[in-house]
């Protein structure tokens, strides 16, 4: 079984590469940083930090909130849209399931795939936010981008909590892509939910369980983590986003060993 | 080889796409899956494959039911399904690299079987940028990656030019006769089928009409042998030969006519006959049934 994923993700690295979605991966990652470079950069008087402010905070928090509220769901919505369209838009589901590998090996390794696509769509943002940063320290020296360095440890850990939170909407979507032919279909009901998600995110008590607010939510907690309730570490959306990661695609395996081809 | 017993299968209830199929394919054979649009062929080859269940029966191949040793049989089963599944945004050789990594197969492989079906010199060209025939042939090329052992293709001549239709029929017959596969080919292209198959299954409807050696077919279809006389007077030939010897199933095309006898020992007779009437004979020949009459002539009934 692990040979077969391992086989499957090999596989799956191939394909993309060259592909849309590869690119789509990389440009879409480094937007929001490079959109904020240019505000910074042509209107950098507005952005002077006061004495002894470090201004890496404020810029990773803008570039954080611009990602967790639309745009980051909207990037994981359009990458697994886009990456299954390829099997759905050639129909090689037919080709796929007579190679000598079970089927829920095909269904783990493009998960897998996907999920390191993701990671690394955050690592390019996060690199890009600290690329952007350190050129804007170059250019306007009074923005004081040189005298500070960013916080590394605490941003990494917003990040990985920011992955986790959107797990509960990456297996919704996956699972959606995986089995409608019609790529339209589960990006607008994605876009549509998400949409809904910032909407009542914060007038609805029990949106901290509906998966789409769940990156609205990282970012809400990550300003006063300390103040807020949390499990191991987690909080209420985080578990929840990963229990439903765990059933969605738990549901989505026995689901896709009898997906019937056409 | 592959043994299919008394299938039946049916996409919605109580509408019987197969219908207590049963046919054998012999080992070191090429059959021909012969059957209109619609009749069922792609169906049965999902079946063989197990990408669909069926309601009832079962398929063994290699003396495994397929149902349950699937995976180790994809292992020794090469497959074209419908049109060939190629990702466009890959290169030929890309495509062929993503299965070689599932078969554990290496590079010169992939160039051999590039080399085969002729499409070596394009093996770096998107896929994109191939003619329907070229993706026909890089199908082709898939199915043998891993040098498989029973070949099923569903409609593998499609979108070839003539000379493609000759170089990969003769590739066929290399297999069955070198490399001693089973090939199994769904076809709609007669002539084709009987050039290169030594056996056929017609279905209709999903109903199997006829299972086993063309030959057999042909015996079984004709009554009495056929004739063609080629002559100056074809209309006044078919009235005398009616009123002589009571025929009536001929047909004229242009100067020939037709006619079906008992045996050949009749012929003499008619040829008298028509001279000395002043008929002139040009030319008299037998009149072979090739397998587009006899599947119309089965299918019709």
């Amino acid at each position: 079984m692990i040979n077969s994923i391992y086989k499957g993700l090999i596989a799956e690295n191939q394909k993309v590469k060259g592909s849309f979605t590869f690119w789509f991966t990389i440009l879409g990652s480094i937007l929001i940083p490079f959109v904020f470079f240019l505000v910074y950069f042509f209107r950098h008087q507005s952005f002077i930090p006061e004495e002894g402010i470090n201004p890496w905070i404020e810029f990773t928090q803008n570039n954080l909130q611009a990602i967790a509220f639309l745009l980051f769901p909207l990037h994981i919505i359009l990458t697994i849209a886009i990456n299954l369209n390829i099997e759905h838009k050639e129909n090689s589901w037919k080709k796929l399931f007579v190679l000598p590998i079970k089927r829920e090996s095909i269904f783990l390794s493009k998960l897998l795939f996907l999920l390191f696509q993701v990671f690394v769509s955050l690592l390019l943002f996060s690199l890009s936010i600290l690329f952007f940063g350190g050129v804007l320290g170059l250019t306007y020296k009074e923005l004081n981008f040189l005298e500070y360095t960013p916080d590394i440890f605490s941003f990494g850990k917003l990040i990985i909590r920011l992955f986790i939170a959107i797990l509960g909407i990456f297996s919704i979507q996956y699972v959606l892509s995986l089995f409608l032919k019609n790529i339209i279909i589960p990006i607008s009901l994605g876009v549509f939910l998400t949409i809904v998600a910032s909407l009542i995110s914060k007038g609805w008590q029990y949106s901290i369980y509906f998966p789409y607010s769940f990156p609205i939510w990282f970012f809400v907690n990550s300003t006063h983590l300390s103040k807020i309730d949390t499990y191991y570490g987690l909080t209420i959306s985080e578990i929840t986003s990963f229990a439903i990661f765990s059933i969605i695609n738990l549901i989505g395996i026995i689901m896709f060993k009898s997906k019937k081809i056409k | 080889m592959i043994k299919v017993q008394n299938l039946d299968f049916s996409y919605q209830k109580g509408e019987k796409v197969i219908d207590n199929l049963s046919f054998n394919v012999p080992e070191n054979s090429i059959f021909g899956f012969l059957g209109a649009n619609g009749s069922g062929k792609t169906t049965v080859i999902r079946l063989l494959l197990n990408l669909c269940k069926p309601n009832n029966g079962e398929i063994i191949i290699q003396n495994k039911n397929i149902k349950s040793h699937s995976l180790e049989l994809y292992k020794s089963i090469g497959t074209l399904i419908e049109n060939p599944t190629c990702y466009s945004h890959l290169s030929g050789k890309g495509n062929l690299k993503l299965l070689a990594n599932f078969y554990e197969v290496g590079n010169y492989r992939i160039e051999e079987v590039l080399d085969l079906v002729g499409l070596l010199y394009a093996k770096d060209k998107k896929v994109s940028k191939y003619s329907l025939g070229m993706k026909q042939r890089l199908g082709i090329a898939s199915s043998i990656l891993h040098n498989p052992e029973i070949l099923i293709l569903d409609e593998p001549l499609n979108g070839l030019d003539p000379k493609g239709i000759a170089e990969i029929r003769n590739l066929f017959l290399k297999f069955q006769k070198e490399d001693k596969k089973t090939i199994f080919i769904s076809s709609h292209q007669l002539n084709e089928i009987e050039n290169t198959c030594s056996n056929v299954c017609i279905i209709d409807n999903g109903k199997n009409l006829f299972t086993g050696k063309i030959e057999l077919l042909k015996s079984q279809l004709s009554k009495g042998e056929s004739y063609k006389i080629n002559c100056d007077k074809p209309k006044q030939a078919k009235s005398i030969l009616s009123k002589a010897f009571g025929f009536n199933n001929m047909l004229i095309e242009n100067t020939t006519l037709i006619m079906n006898v008992e045996n050949k020992d009749v012929i003499a007779s008619c040829v008298k006959s028509l001279v000395d009437d002043d008929i002139q004979i040009f030319e008299i020949s037998k009149n072979e049934s090739n397998l587009e009459d006899l599947y119309l002539t089965l299918t019709d009934k």
